[in-house]
């Protein structure tokens, strides 16, 4: 039986992708809440979640268009 | 905010706020892009190096580039981490008190504060060529409690900072009437 990892590739590609998608939002959502919560600045804040979400998005297009 | 879990006294108000110096956090945050860019810059030097690897990579190339944007995702996590500690750390001198945040993971964060009459020593301690001349350093506040001390670790401009709790805590000390204060000098 003649089994090539190669196969499973683009599927273990795609779980990386679900699970990874899965881990920023909810660390992003972790971060957000500390941010707002303990920050000394509303602006800086909302400046970092900007920054952590335009980054991901980048990062996670990039590895949507290769899956 | 901060601000309001503080809560501050009707006439209190906030002299400064006090994070690590930008030098600490720029390292620590290069540490992550170096971590991040490991792979890239492994994988070139071996593919200019006359060996060949055990596995073949023909036809994984863009599986690759996909685990290392996968890689590069957690990075950016882990620089958003490195710079949430730096942001939460935090200092905040009042004309009253001092509030000091020591933040040490996502949910591991000690607070504590001390009003500054009851600040009995400050020390201030500058060690290295770097500190030295990017002028950074450890303060420790002491205080008439024996529970703990309060250090700040590699902080900028350590000794205008120790000036400014010095002024603040004599403004409040030299402010009572001499019954009080002869009981809160010591």
């Amino acid at each position: 039986m003649d089994i090539q990892i190669s196969t499973y590739f683009p599927m273990l590609i795609q779980g990386l992708f679900f699970f990874l998608l899965f881990l920023f939002t909810l660390y992003g959502v972790f971060l957000a809440y500390h941010w707002f919560t303990f920050g000394t600045s509303k602006h800086t804040s909302q400046l970092a979640l900007v920054v952590y979400l335009a980054g991901g998005a980048v990062l996670f297009l990039t590895l949507a268009s290769i899956t | 905010m901060l601000a309001e879990k503080i809560q501050l006294e009707p006439d209190e108000t906030i002299l400064m706020l006090v994070r690590k110096h930008w030098f600490i956090i720029t390292l620590q945050m290069l540490s992550v892009v170096i971590v991040a860019i490991f792979p890239l810059v492994a994988f070139i030097v071996f593919s200019f190096l006359p060996i060949s690897l055990p596995v073949s990579m023909t036809g994984y190339g863009i599986s690759m580039i996909a685990l290392y944007t996968g890689w590069l995702i957690c990075c950016w996590m882990a620089l958003f981490g490195v710079w949430t500690n730096y942001y939460l750390d935090v200092w905040t001198i009042t004309n009253k008190r001092l509030i000091a945040v020591d933040q040490r993971g996502l949910f591991f964060r000690n607070t504590g504060s001390f009003r500054l009459e009851r600040l009995q020593d400050i020390n201030v301690s500058i060690r290295g060529i770097l500190a030295t001349f990017l002028d950074y350093g450890d303060l420790q506040a002491e205080t008439a409690s024996e529970d703990r001390d309060f250090v700040a670790r590699a902080i900028p401009k350590p000794q205008e900072l120790k000036a400014l709790i010095l002024s603040a805590t004599d403004k409040i000390t030299y402010s009572k009437p001499l019954g009080d204060r002869q009981s809160t000098e010591v």
